[in-house]
């Protein structure tokens, strides 16, 4: 089941080149490790240049975003085992 | 040498690389309203009849255990972008005839068929973990057909001397440019195949067909006048239409639908420098029946009171009072770069530098942002999946025949 949470998250990743890498990121207190991206791609909204991936921890999938408007990485949506 | 490349079930397949679990499962993409059609559908899905144009129960129908995927337009712009400037690097004859589909000449570049392939190939399957299939031939035409010959994931080079060879092996129904009723057409009159086509002789095909039985008799013996087309042609209408998220049964309901669809062919028209004068309405029932008319009006225009009021009046003329399922809106005879004095100033209003507000903003802050207040009602524009014709270049020639 996809649920759509739009929340601000707490991301570990490394910058490099022209995409972040995220390895980790916070959810509900836990420490969630990004065992796979599946896939990246870039988004425009309006004057925001927003880089999203979607990643697995090797159970769920989920599609975070960073947005360059106010560098903050959010959660936009998991998808549960 | 031309070669062409075409996208194994686009956007069925970067979803699948996009969510691993939907890797190797039937899978649909459809827009995400409810009353949606199926856009793409995965290697997988197609095993159980499962179409592009299908309603999302049909589609459920045929295969019960389908994944039904809401579409992500941005997703797949992205990736068909990336793709058509890695094909730049290759040659800058390059024709991006839809969001997975290209053309590329490779005269002068010094790779062969084979070596251009296995590039285009290799960068997809890196970059996206998708594939494509790639055909070669000495034109267009050739090129195209025999993409289609070791689909998915193949490569079918066609050479000069066998192109006679290669096309007797079609179907005239199969040809690319020879739609349904032309087929059927042929068919009625026993004629079935290429070689049946170049019997008939070119004199008799351009009884029946004008300057078009020409261009037929050429394409019977693999022969395909136009090349690679680099340039984005001229756009000869612009239009979007949308079937309603529930049937609408009053004028005041479709009023506001036809206001949102006004406004996404104006602002698409004025971000494109066109203006047109033909406005066109189209309106299906819920017995699918479309009925379709056009009033010109006599000036030049891109300016949304303009072609919604004239779009009313269009609308008021064609419906019967039916519950409707779709309407579209639709500007033709379009010129480029036309001062137009009718959007400058009428009924006291300086509608120029309104749209251009309402433009700049909406260019900095996402489409929709400032719209008008009658349009509070409507769902957002951007909520379904692109069309497959949209093209990564330029504006998409966009007709009614491909809309719907």
């Amino acid at each position: 089941m996809i649920l759509n949470l739009n929340e601000k998250i707490r991301v570990g990743a490394v910058f490099e080149g022209h995409w972040p890498k995220p390895v980790w990121f916070g959810l509900h207190g836990e420490k969630v490790l990004i065992k796979e991206i599946c896939y990246r791609w870039k988004e425009r909204e309006g004057g925001d240049m927003r880089y999203k991936f979607t990643v697995s921890d090797g159970f769920n999938i989920f599609e975070i975003l960073f947005s360059t408007m106010d560098m903050c990485w959010y959660l936009v949506a998991m998808d549960e085992q | 040498m031309i070669l062409c490349m075409d996208m194994d079930a686009f956007f069925a397949s970067v979803e699948q690389a996009s969510n691993p679990k939907l890797r190797g499962k039937p899978i649909a993409v459809i827009g995400s309203k409810e009353r949606t059609v199926v856009v793409t559908s995965s290697y997988e899905a197609r095993e159980y009849g499962v179409k592009t144009g299908m309603t999302k129960y049909e589609a459920l129908k045929a295969c019960p255990w389908l994944e039904v995927v809401v579409g992500r337009t941005r997703k797949y712009t992205y990736v068909s972008k990336e793709i058509y400037n890695f094909l730049k690097t290759i040659t800058p004859d390059v024709e991006a005839y839809s969001i997975d589909e290209a053309f590329l000449d490779l005269t002068g570049t010094g790779y062969s068929p084979e070596d251009a392939a296995y590039m285009i190939k290799s960068f997809v399957k890196r970059s996206f973990d998708i594939t494509c299939s790639v055909g070669s031939g000495p034109n267009k035409f050739v090129a195209k057909m025999a993409t289609g010959v070791n689909k998915p994931d193949g490569f079918y080079h066609v050479p000069e001397d066998d192109v006679l060879d290669f096309v007797d092996g079609f179907r005239l129904k199969d040809f690319w440019g020879i739609g349904r009723r032309l087929s059927k057409r042929f068919a009625n009159m026993g004629i079935f195949t290429p070689g049946d086509l170049r019997e008939l002789g070119e004199e008799r095909l351009v009884e029946m067909f004008g300057i078009n039985g020409t261009r037929l008799f050429r394409l019977a013996h693999g022969e395909y006048p136009k090349g690679i087309d680099d340039d984005d042609p001229p756009a000869k209408s612009i239009g979007h239409s949308m079937t309603l998220p529930r049937d609408i049964r009053s004028r005041e309901a479709a009023s506001d639908y036809i206001l949102q669809l006004s406004e996404m062919v104006s602002s698409r028209a004025r971000k494109n420098k066109y203006s047109g004068r033909t406005i066109s309405v189209a309106v299906r029932y819920t017995d699918m029946s479309t009925h379709r008319q056009m009033h010109m009006i006599p000036f030049f225009t891109s300016a949304t009171h303009h072609i919604f009021e004239t779009a009313m009046e269009v609308f008021d003329e064609i419906w019967n009072g039916e519950p409707i399922r779709l309407l579209g809106v639709s500007l033709s005879k379009l010129v480029t770069n036309c001062v137009t004095l009718q959007n400058v100033s009428d009924e006291g209003r300086n509608w120029a530098d309104i749209y251009d507000a309402m433009d700049s903003i909406n260019e900095k802050f996402g489409s929709q942002t400032l719209s008008f207040g009658s349009m509070l009602n409507c769902t957002r524009r951007g909520a379904g999946v692109i069309s497959p014709a949209w093209r990564p270049e330029g504006m998409r020639d966009v007709s009614y025949n491909e809309s719907y």
